[in-house]
This record gives C-alpha cells, structure tokens and sequence, in this order.
C-alpha cells in the first residue's frame, strides 16, 4: 500500500529531475491540491472518474504553470537556485492551499467502498489493492511512453542535451513543462491514493519529502531503480513504526536516506556518476 | 590578485581599523542607544532580530560564501537547545558558560557526522541530508522531552555569565545583540581569510577552484561544522531566553525563514544579513498591525485576521521566489544598483560608467 504510494512519488522527483535538473520540492503541494481538487470537486455532483481526470489535469496545469512562470526563467543558473525557488514556490502554494480550504481534514470519496479482496489467502482493502496496481500501472506506462511515445523521446532527448535538441527544432520550454505536467499528474496520483485511505491533511507534504529517499535509494535516475527503493522505502517504514512506534516514521526513513548518503550516495541500483543530485 | 606583502599589511590594517570601528558603533548602538530610545515593543522585536543574526551568519557562510544549501537551522538550532536543556536538567549548577561550550562542540561534532558524507559529492546532497537530520532530530528531542519532562517542557535555569543575568527584554536585547555583533565579526573574519577566499571558489566554479589547489571537501566541511557549531550555541542561548522549552518550536517553517533572510540579504552579504534579519523577523508584526488597521472594512479584515499565519508564510515564499528571480544579489544589489542612479542623476546622464564593483553574478 504504502510501496504504491512511494512508487509514484519517487516517480514524480526523477521524472522532474531526470527532465529538467530541478529538485522539485513543491511535489508534496501537488500532491496536496491533487487530495484536495478531488474532495472538493466530487462534492459537486460529478461522476468519481470525470472528477478524478479534471483533478489530476489541473495539477499538472499547476505543475507547467510553475515551470513557465518560475522555473524556466532560471534556466542555465545553478540547481541550489531552482532548489531554493521550489521551496519558496512550495511554500506560497501551500499557504494558498491552506487559505483556500482551510484547515479542517477531509476525506475522499469511496467509489468501492470497503471491500477487502483475498489475494493468495490473504485480506486485503480494497484501495490497497487498487494504490499498488494504479502504481504499477504508472510504472508500466512511464516506461512504454519514454521508449515509444514520441513526446516521451522528445523528453528525453531535451533532458540529454537541451541545446542539440533545440537545435533540431524541438521546443525545449514546451518539453519541460510537459515534463512538470507528467511529474504534476504522478504526484497528485500519489496524494489521491494515499488520502482515500486516510485522510486529506497538510502533512501530506512531508510524506513528498519522505519520497525523496527511494528516488535517492534507486540513483535518482531510473523507474526500476525508483520503483524498488520504493518498496524497500516502505517495508522499512512499516517495520520501523512496528517497533518505535507511529511518530517514529520521519526518523526512520530519514535515518535510511542517510545511511544511504553516508554509504553509497550514487544510489544502490546504478554504478558510478555520483553527481546526480 | 595577489597583493605584495607590503600592501597586505596596509591594507589589512585599514581593514582592521574600519571592522574595530564599526563594531565598536555596532556595540554601542545595541548596548547604550537603542535600548534607551526603543518602546518595549520594538524592542522586543529588535530582541528576536538580534537573535536571529547569529543562524543567518550561520547560514550564510554555508550557503552565501560557500554556496552549498542547507535546511539544517532549525535542527542545529534544537540541538544547541537541548543540549542546553539536558545539561540544566541533569546537572541543576552547570555554569551557563560550560552549556554555551558544550553547544558548541557537539554542534561541531554533529556537523561533521551530517556534513561529511554530503559534502563528498557536488551537487544537493547537503541539502537533502540536513533535511533529513531536521525530522530526525525533531524526532528524538520530541522522544527525549517526553520520557524526561512530559509535554510541559524543560524549564532552564537564569543564564549568568560572570554576574550578567539578564532577566527583563531589555538585558536580553543587549545579550543577543552582543552575540550577533561577534557572529558576524566572524564572518567578516572568515570571509576575509584564506579559508574565505577557497569558499567563493568553491561558490563560483567547483572545478576551477580545485584546480587552483582549494581542498573542497575539507573547505566545505568546514564552512558547515563552523556554522552548525555557531546555530548550536544560538540554540543553547534560546533556550535560556525562553526559559521553557518545547521541541514544537522547531518546526520547518523556520528553516524557510532563514532561508528567506539570505536570499533577501544577498548571498555572501554581511549588511545584508542584518537587513534581511530585520525584514523577515518583523514581517509578522507588521502584517498584525496593518490587519489591525484594516478592522474598519470588516471583509478584508476578517480574511487577513483569519488567515494571518498563512498570509505571511506566502510572503516568505514570495520574497524568495520574487528576489531569485529578479534580485538575486539580494538587498544589497538594490541599494547600490538606486544609488548608481541617484549618482547619474546628480552627474547628469551620458557619463554614467557601469557599477565598477558589481558583485559577481551568482553561480555562475
């Protein structure tokens, strides 16, 4: 359960990484206005699954906005600068967030209810089951679309060497922001799944940042490699709360993401290249 | 670049005779002046401000001089405070001097052991880790206050430094001022030494500066042990200046604000540190009193009232996003880039030479 959430949040930091060499610290606002977008927009009498895509849209919309707007007139200064700038715009947004729906916890609709399903003799909820295959699904879908979509190359092309790329008449600007849109979308994927099994609150965010230690564990540069830290990220998290205890989460992933620097700061899955964050 | 022995020495002691100076203004202006001109009120402001110096000073040599990021104030800062707090609660009659020592140097040791893994590799790692030491440490000096003293706190004893007990905002005005006033005497000092000159190597170009012989991990680790040594004892301080102290205080927010204060100063900058202090710690109050002043139209002034907490983070977040963006020498830049045109107003225009001294661009 947890694993499928990790899965997508380590996703939207490479993917945004990967594409635009921006440490993205506002994912976990995404992630918010995702819950968010969705509690209120299903109030409005909407089918869950419209409600749903136009969520998801316009958090990607968010997501290109704050690359076009921010982000992209920093291009060629240094990422300690576009760093500092996504906390800053992190900050603003969660301040608007927090203005606009006010500081009450919400919850999110159930269109399955609370089913459990058996799975190799073994109960399981029903959003459980459906957060691990949405995340697989992901996965899945983010590998075909960078090997076989055409935007998906074009991404990738842009990321390898923006100037070669702008040179063949490919519009870099518009590349990355499709990159933010992508990393918007799997964000507040990240937060919808999470939140419909607990509950929408601010902390949310801090989950994001928890994200940061499987992208890091999987070398911050491939799917697989984000995928595996992620669930190893959430095996560790769930033992770890076993033994000291439900505020011990932060600590204990945070501890992981150390001992990861501290060991092997390229990351478990990839050899070599040590600068990649 | 390199001077003559000769006119190193001239110069430094030009140098020397103008940082005496103004220090010796600086004292007197925080000491004698201020207190007796200030109301209560600013005064208690102006405490917060000079208490915040010495974690911006911090900050600033890592991020300003150095130019690595770090998110490490408000645990350091905790740290320092807890230390503070154990001690006291341990050993009832430890003098206050002994605490301030002891903040220091497990502020320096904890540096070490977050900073060095980090710093072995360019690039955001520093970053990532302090920010992960900020929910570690939030985590254990949460465990730690409630298996000692429960939710209440720790209660410190009265800071005495050789008979100085301040008591009354106005003592503590002047302890934090001299504290500030010596934080920043430090990084004029290192700003100024060798150790100073690597840092804005490293800031400027990584690689060259390592070509030009600087050792990089050794002068980064020690820019951040240096500043995580000083926001320690700014911690162990605090704690005595609360009087009761409670791990809720070291919330994130707090990193973003002086993070905010160094972009706002400009990186590198010492004035500028001083200003953005005083911007960023007074925002909040004065947000208050202009909501106060807006109660006549009651729509805005509802919506402001509510949302007073959530209004200034956003300007925070804006003030960063704003100066990057537009002014990324930070205060500094402004003041000289009015000032060039103030001069080419008075010279008339045509001969207005570019700013010989503009900074260097930021990373570049």
């Amino acid at each position: 359960m947890l694993g499928g959430t990790y899965t997508l949040l380590a996703l939207a930091w490479v993917v945004i990484y990967q594409g635009t060499r921006v440490l993205n610290f506002s994912i976990g606002d995404f992630m918010l206005y995702g819950a968010l977008l969705v509690s209120t927009l299903s109030l409005s009498g909407l089918a869950y699954i419209p409600v749903l895509i136009i969520a998801l849209l316009l958090v990607g919309v968010i997501g290109s906005f704050v690359y076009l707007s921010v982000i992209r007139p920093l291009t060629g200064r240094d990422m300690f600068s576009t760093a500092v700038l996504a906390i800053g715009v992190s900050i603003m947004l969660s301040a608007v967030a927090s203005m606009a729906w006010g500081p009450e916890l919400r919850t999110l609709p159930r269109p399955l209810g609370d089913r459990t399903i058996s799975i190799l003799g073994t109960p399981a909820g029903v959003y459980s089951v459906v957060n691990l295959v949405v995340a697989l699904l992901a996965v899945g879908l983010l590998t075909l679309f960078f090997k076989r979509v055409r935007v998906g190359l074009l991404m990738r092309a842009a990321a390898e060497n923006p100037l070669l790329a702008s040179q063949r008449g490919v519009n870099i600007f518009l590349v990355f922001a499709g990159v933010w849109f992508l990393s918007g979308v799997l964000a507040s994927l990240a937060g919808i799944s999470y939140a419909t099994t607990s509950i929408v609150s601010p902390t949310l965010t801090q989950l994001a940042l928890r994200g940061l230690a499987p992208a890091l564990l999987g070398g911050f540069r491939s799917i697989g490699g984000a995928t595996i830290g992620a669930f190893f990220i959430a095996l560790v998290e769930t033992l770890g709360v076993r033994a000291f205890g439900g505020a011990s989460q932060d600590a204990v992933v945070f501890a992981v993401l150390l001992l990861v620097i501290a060991v092997r700061p390229s990351g478990l899955a990839v050899r070599g290249d040590a600068r990649r964050v | 670049m390199a001077p003559t022995p000769a006119n190193l020495t001239m110069d430094s002691i030009r140098k020397l005779l103008i940082v005496a100076a103004v220090s010796t203004l600086g004292l007197a202006l925080v000491v004698v002046v201020l207190p007796s001109m200030l109301s209560n009120y600013v005064l208690g402001i102006g405490t917060i401000v000079l208490f915040t110096i010495p974690g911006a000073v911090a900050l600033n040599i890592v991020f300003g001089l150095c130019g690595q990021i770090s998110a490490g104030n408000a645990a350091f800062l905790a740290i320092g405070a807890f230390i503070a707090a154990g001690m006291t609660h341990t050993w009832p009659d430890t003098p206050t001097i002994l605490v301030l020592l002891a903040a220091a140097s497990i502020g320096a040791i904890a540096g070490v052991l977050v900073g060095a893994p980090a710093v072995r590799v360019r690039g955001l790692l520093l970053l990532v880790s302090t920010l992960a030491i900020h929910f570690i440490v939030l985590y254990l000096t949460e465990r730690y206050q409630k298996n000692e003293v429960g939710q209440a706190g720790f209660l410190l004893p009265q800071f005495d430094i050789l008979g100085w007990q301040p008591l009354r905002t106005i003592e503590w005005f002047k302890t934090f001022g001299v504290f500030a006033i010596l934080s920043l005497l430090v990084m004029g000092a290192f700003r100024y030494s060798r150790l100073g000159r690597s840092w804005l190597a490293i800031r400027e170009n990584e690689t060259a500066a390592e070509v030009l012989g600087v050792r990089l991990m050794r002068a980064k680790l020690l820019a951040f042990v240096i500043s995580s040594a000083l926001i320690a004892v700014q911690g162990a301080l605090f704690a005595y200046y609360v009087g009761i102290l409670q791990y809720e205080t070291f919330a994130f927010d707090m990193v973003i604000q002086y993070i905010a204060i160094v972009i706002i100063g400009g990186l590198g900058s010492i004035p500028g540190t001083v200003v953005g202090a005083t911007l960023v710690v007074s925002l909040p109050y004065l947000l208050r009193s202009l909501s106060e002043n807006l109660k006549g139209s009651d729509g805005i002034a509802g919506f402001v009232d509510d949302n007073i907490f959530n209004i200034q983070r956003f300007t925070y977040g804006a003030l960063i996003v704003v100066f990057l963006l537009f002014f990324p020498d930070g205060i500094e830049s402004i003041v000289r880039r009015v000032w060039q045109w103030l001069l080419g107003l008075f010279r008339g225009r045509g001969d207005d030479p570019v700013a010989p001294s503009e900074p260097a661009e930021v990373g570049a």
